[in-house]
C-alpha cells in the first residue's frame, strides 16, 4: 500500500475521502458518535483527544468512504478487535473469523 | 442614448426577484429564470448564460441557447475568455468580437456563430464569487456603458437571489441529512442492544463487533445492524 493510498493522520484521511465539516461529523452522529462537532475537529487537529471508542466511530465513518472507492478499511482502530462471539450467532451476517 | 428595453424592464426585473420565495422553486428554476430576465433587461443580448464555478472548476449551468453553451465550453476549455476571468477576477468584461484582440481563439469561435460582442458581469457575494453572468450579442458591435452597467446591477441582485437560493438549499440538505442519521443512530442503538443481551458486553464492546463484521464483510456498518435486526425481529 502506498503513502497515496495510507493516510498518515485522521486529517489526511479526511482530505483523501473528502469528508469535512458538518458532513463529516454527520456520518459520525449516524454511527453513534457523541462529540460535538468541535471536539471532533479538535481531535482530527490533534489540539485535543476523544476516546479510544470514540475515535474507532469517526475511523468507522472514514473507512466507510474508502470503502466506497475499493479501498479496505485503509486507517486501524484504537482499540483491539474483540474476540469472536460466544455464541454462533446464526442470524449474524459474516461472522467475523476467529482471531 | 440609453436604451428603452433596458429601462423599463429594470424595475420589473428586480421585483419579480423580490417576489420569488425560496422554498417554492428549485435553484434550476431560478437559475432560468434567471437567464430569462437578463434577456429581457439588457439590451442587445441576444444570448445568455450563467457560469457557475465549484472549487475551481466552472461549468454553464443554464443557458437560453445552445450556441452560448458551446462559446462558454470554448472559453473553459481554453481556460480564459470573458466569462472565464469575470468569475476569477470577479470584475466585468465587456469586449467587442471584431478588432479586440483579446481572447483570439473564443472570439474566432464566436465569431463563427455569428456573435459580434460578448460581456459578462461576475456573479458574487461579499463571501463567495459564484461564477459570471454571460451576454452574448450578434446585434451589437459592442454592448454600450449605461447597458454594461444595467447588467452589473442586474448581476448584482441575481447575485443575492442565487446566494440565498444556495443557503437554503444547503440548509434544506442539512436538516435531510439529520434527520437520516438519526434514523441510522437509532437502527446502530438497536443492533447493539441485542449484541450487548447476547453477547454480555458492553456497549462500546457492542459497536466494536458491529465494525469489526463490517470490517470482514466489507460492508457498511448499518447494513450490518439493518440485517441483524430484521433478523432478530423475524426470530421472535
Amino acid at each position: 500500500m502506498t503513502d497515496s493510498i495510507l493516510p498518515n493522520s485522521l486529517a489526511a484521511a479526511c482530505d483523501q475521502v473528502q469528508l469535512h465539516g458538518w458532513e463529516l461529523w454527520i456520518e459520525y452522529f449516524a454511527l453513534g458518535g457523541n462529540a460535538t462537532p468541535r471536539d471532533l475537529a479538535r481531535h482530527i487537529a490533534r489540539t485535543a483527544t476523544l476516546s479510544d471508542h470514540e475515535n474507532d466511530v469517526l475511523v468507522q465513518a472514514l473507512n466507510e468512504r474508502f470503502l466506497a472507492m475499493d479501498l479496505d478499511h485503509p486507517l486501524s482502530y484504537a482499540r483491539p478487535d474483540p474476540p469472536a462471539p460466544r455464541s454462533p450467532l446464526p442470524p449474524l451476517p459474516s461472522p467475523p473469523p476467529a482471531p | 442614448m440609453s436604451d428603452p428595453v433596458g429601462s423599463r424592464a429594470e424595475p420589473d426585473s428586480l421585483q419579480l426577484f423580490g417576489a420569488v420565495l425560496l422554498g417554492e422553486h428549485s435553484l434550476d428554476e431560478l437559475l432560468d429564470l434567471v437567464v430569462v430576465l437578463a434577456r429581457r433587461t439588457v439590451a442587445g443580448a441576444d444570448g445568455v448564460s450563467v457560469t457557475l464555478s465549484r472549487e475551481g472548476t466552472m461549468l454553464t449551468s443554464n443557458f437560453s441557447d445552445d450556441v452560448v453553451r458551446e462559446l462558454d465550453s470554448v472559453q473553459y476549455k481554453a481556460r480564459h475568455g470573458p466569462c472565464v476571468d469575470a468569475t476569477r477576477t470577479q470584475r466585468m468584461v465587456r469586449i467587442s468580437l471584431d478588432g479586440d484582440g483579446s481572447y483570439p481563439e473564443f472570439s474566432r469561435a464566436a465569431q463563427q456563430r455569428f456573435m459580434t460582442a460578448v460581456m459578462s458581469a461576475p456573479l458574487t457575494t461579499p463571501q463567495q464569487g459564484l461564477g459570471a453572468l454571460n451576454f452574448y450579442s450578434a446585434s451589437v458591435e459592442r454592448f454600450a456603458d449605461d447597458q454594461a452597467e444595467m447588467a452589473s446591477l442586474y448581476a448584482g441582485q441575481a447575485s443575492i437571489l442565487l446566494a440565498n437560493a444556495i443557503a437554503y438549499a444547503n440548509s434544506t440538505n442539512l436538516n435531510a441529512a439529520l434527520r437520516e442519521a438519526l434514523t441510522t443512530r437509532e437502527l446502530i442503538g438497536e443492533a447493539k442492544g441485542i449484541l450487548m443481551a447476547r453477547e454480555g458486553c458492553s456497549r462500546d464492546e457492542a459497536f466494536d463487533l458491529l465494525r469489526i463484521m463490517s470490517q470482514h464483510s466489507n460492508r457498511k456498518l448499518r447494513t450490518i445492524a439493518e440485517e441483524l435486526v430484521e433478523s432478530v425481529q423475524r426470530h421472535d
